[in-house]
């Protein structure tokens, strides 16, 4: 077995949470929905767990130790909470018709008044915000802060066309996110 | 991508363009804000710094490193749930009769210290690696792991096994589980079994649905020669199939908890049948998701139905949309267990569960002494030059086939704990099993679907599955 020198936790753990920190606190802020405060609050108990157990892992799975921890807080969250703070925002995203809602929305183009549909956006909102954090920052980026391919490309030091690849795969993430409901 | 593919995510494209105006994500953290989640890191780092770098039980691949050959993975690592209670009481046993008949000197001191941490210690996760353990004609190889959202002890975990009735548990502590598989069954396992080849793996968490993939070699020789048909359907599962999102109504730990069986709520079931030494067929559903009052009231006229039978799952297991269905073939004993035979059992596991957990008596240690010293022939403790000490028993039950080649070892590392435990020699093929505790979260229900996914694996929903095979059906009826 090859085993890996041991490299700089600290350096690597801090570079993943600076680059993740948003789209971790995104993640929590979703799904918190009216207790969207406590999302500060997890993302300090997630630094906390992850200075005290991430340091030593490796920095290529540190975004997965990260999600992973991320998950396990939120859940821990609702059991001391007894009840979900979101559970009408969950309900809106888990049901019959936010799953028909959600299909048509990767294979139909959809009239205005579906889009208005607060069940598609729950759905949409937590299908996103559970993406790995490249592809969420690109899909946010470029849909909801209307950068285009040419900043996106000039920003992150890539080509246009291998945007538009990145963003065709960010698309592929999120049409099978939005078929499944996680939490 | 072909043009289906172009098609859709030209309209996803265009969906989200539409929507972006409409949809209000959480807003992107300011500066200050992104600051305050590392408030604390000074005094982190100042305490972790010297740990972090030079323990090495922060990561398993550097614990693998620091323990030597032993905790080494073995190369293609599989892993199978087998036997594991009888596997972990046979241990218990032999650690057991380790102590007691430890008669004074270092030794001594060793082999206590290591018990104790080992009752004693916690950890986050479980992994357990299965080699070429052979019983009953079946070789099943692979691995497992279970993870607890904090951590846990062993004797929590023996404690928790030992109620039985999950509804009591307060807070589960369940975060996830893992399984990877192989599973053979050779010329000399059940007539009806011979030839199957099959690779299992899934996870669950406390939060996700759970998957399954299944991959088959071959079916029991038995079945594809009775319904050729099928060889249609052992074409799909020869590529591999991951069966995902199975369904289940809330969380998992919710899901455990209000699971209830139905029995003979099948037109095609019979009745359980009486201790009469006939055979009967009996079909068993488990659904999840139901009242927990009512599934107790089930599971316990279920108990009732089934006194005096042995029964034994050994048909199939069905998954219909909403609901497990196990096919089961009910023996009825020619040769029920006594009362004093049950007795027996179960005054032994309550015994050594009651000394792993702590809350043996002296006089039952007593008792425990005088049934063990027979289990364990020789047993000794060294000092490896990495500083581990490891615990070594031998001849531990002649008697028993599975463990009578058997040697156990307890691998125990001062300031850190009961590391592992190994057993080697096990059952005919000299089979292995090695139990390691990791501080670290059990990650690979989520990571080994995703790499998954990412490799392309075939995909499809239970329904799915179901609409595949009854196609093939089909197309073999006309045919």
């Amino acid at each position: 077995m090859v085993i890996d020198p041991p490299t700089d936790g600290w350096a690597d753990l801090r570079r993943e949470f600076a680059r993740s920190g948003d789209a971790l606190h995104r993640y929590f802020a979703a799904r918190l929905g009216a207790d969207a405060s406590s999302a500060d609050d997890l993302m300090q108990q997630l630094w906390m767990q992850a200075a005290r157990g991430a340091t030593q892992v490796p920095a290529a799975e540190l975004e997965f130790w990260l999600r992973r921890a991320a998950r396990n807080l939120l859940a821990t969250h609702w059991r001391k909470q007894r009840t979900r703070a979101t559970t009408e925002l969950n309900a809106a995203a888990n049901g019959d018709e936010a799953t028909r809602l959600a299909q048509r929305f990767i294979s139909t183009a959809l009239p205005a008044d579906e889009l208005e549909r607060i069940e598609l956006h729950e759905r949409l909102k937590l299908a996103i915000t559970a993406l790995p954090t490249a592809e969420q920052e690109l899909l946010i980026r470029h849909y909801f802060e209307g950068a285009s391919h040419a900043a996106i490309a000039e920003a992150i030091g890539i080509s246009e066309r291998a945007v538009e690849g990145r963003l065709y795969r960010a698309r592929a993430l999120l049409r099978e996110r939005m078929t499944r409901y996680e939490t | 991508m072909n043009e289906h593919d172009h098609n859709e995510d030209a309209i996803l494209d265009r969906n989200l363009r539409e929507i972006a105006a409409k949809l209000t994500l959480p807003v992107r953290p300011g500066a200050a804000q992104r600051e305050s989640w590392r408030s604390g890191e000074r005094s982190m780092q100042r305490g972790n710094d010297a740990d972090a770098l030079t323990n090495p039980k922060h990561h398993p691949a550097l614990r693998s490193e620091s323990r030597g050959g032993l905790m080494q993975t073995k190369g293609d690592r599989r892993m199978a749930r087998f036997r594991l209670f009888t596997v972990g009481t046979a241990a218990a046993s032999v650690a057991i009769g380790a102590f007691l008949i430890g008669n004074g000197g270092p030794q001594t001191v060793h082999a206590a210290t290591i018990l104790r941490e080992f009752r004693t210690g916690t950890w986050r996760a479980v992994q357990i690696t299965i080699k070429d353990v052979d019983v009953d004609g079946i070789r099943v190889n692979g691995e497992m792991e279970v993870g607890f959202c904090e951590p846990i002890s062993i004797s929590e975990i023996i404690r928790t096994a030992r109620e039985g009735d999950l509804a009591e548990i307060p807070e589960p502590k369940f975060d996830a589980a893992y399984f990877d598989l192989s599973v053979v069954a050779g010329p000399g396992a059940e007539a009806d079994v011979v030839g199957l080849n099959l690779a299992v793996r899934g996870g669950v968490t406390a939060i996700d649905t759970p998957w399954v993939y299944l991959r088959a070699e071959s079916f029991p020789d038995e079945i594809m020669n009775e319904h050729p048909e099928v060889r249609l359907i052992l074409q799909m599962f020869s590529r591999g199939i991951m069966l995902d999102q199975i369904p289940i109504e809330g969380d998992i730990t919710e899901a455990l908890r209000d699971m209830s069986f139905d029995f003979g709520d099948d037109d095609e079931a019979a009745a359980p049948a009486a201790a009469d030494n006939a055979s009967a067929q009996l079909q068993v559903s488990a659904r999840v998701g139901a009242d927990g009052a009512q599934a107790a009231a089930e599971i316990a006229n279920a108990k009732a139905e089934l006194a005096g039978v042995q029964a034994e799952i050994q048909r199939e297991i069905r998954i219909e949309m909403d609901r497990a269905k196990i096919e089961a073939e009910v023996n009825a004993a020619a040769d029920p267990p006594t009362a004093e035979d049950d007795a027996k059992q179960e005054a032994m596991q309550k015994m050594l569960l009651d000394l792993l957990s702590g809350e043996a008596t002296p006089e039952q240690l007593d008792e425990i002494a005088e049934m063990i010293q027979a289990e364990a022939g020789h047993v000794s403790v060294s000092q490896r030059d990495d500083g581990t000490y490891v615990l070594i028993a031998r001849d531990i039950d002649k008697e028993d086939e599975m463990m009578k080649n058997a040697v156990v070892e307890i691998a125990y590392r001062q300031g850190e704990g009961v590391e592992s435990l190994r057993v080697v020699g096990f059952g005919p093929a000299n089979g292995e099993i090695l139990i390691r505790f990791s501080d670290l979260p059990a990650a690979r229900a989520v990571s080994v679907r995703q790499e998954m996914i990412d490799g392309g694996v075939q995909r499809a929903s239970v329904q799915e599955l179901m609409k595949m095979a009854e196609g093939m059906m089909k197309q073999a009826e006309t045919k």
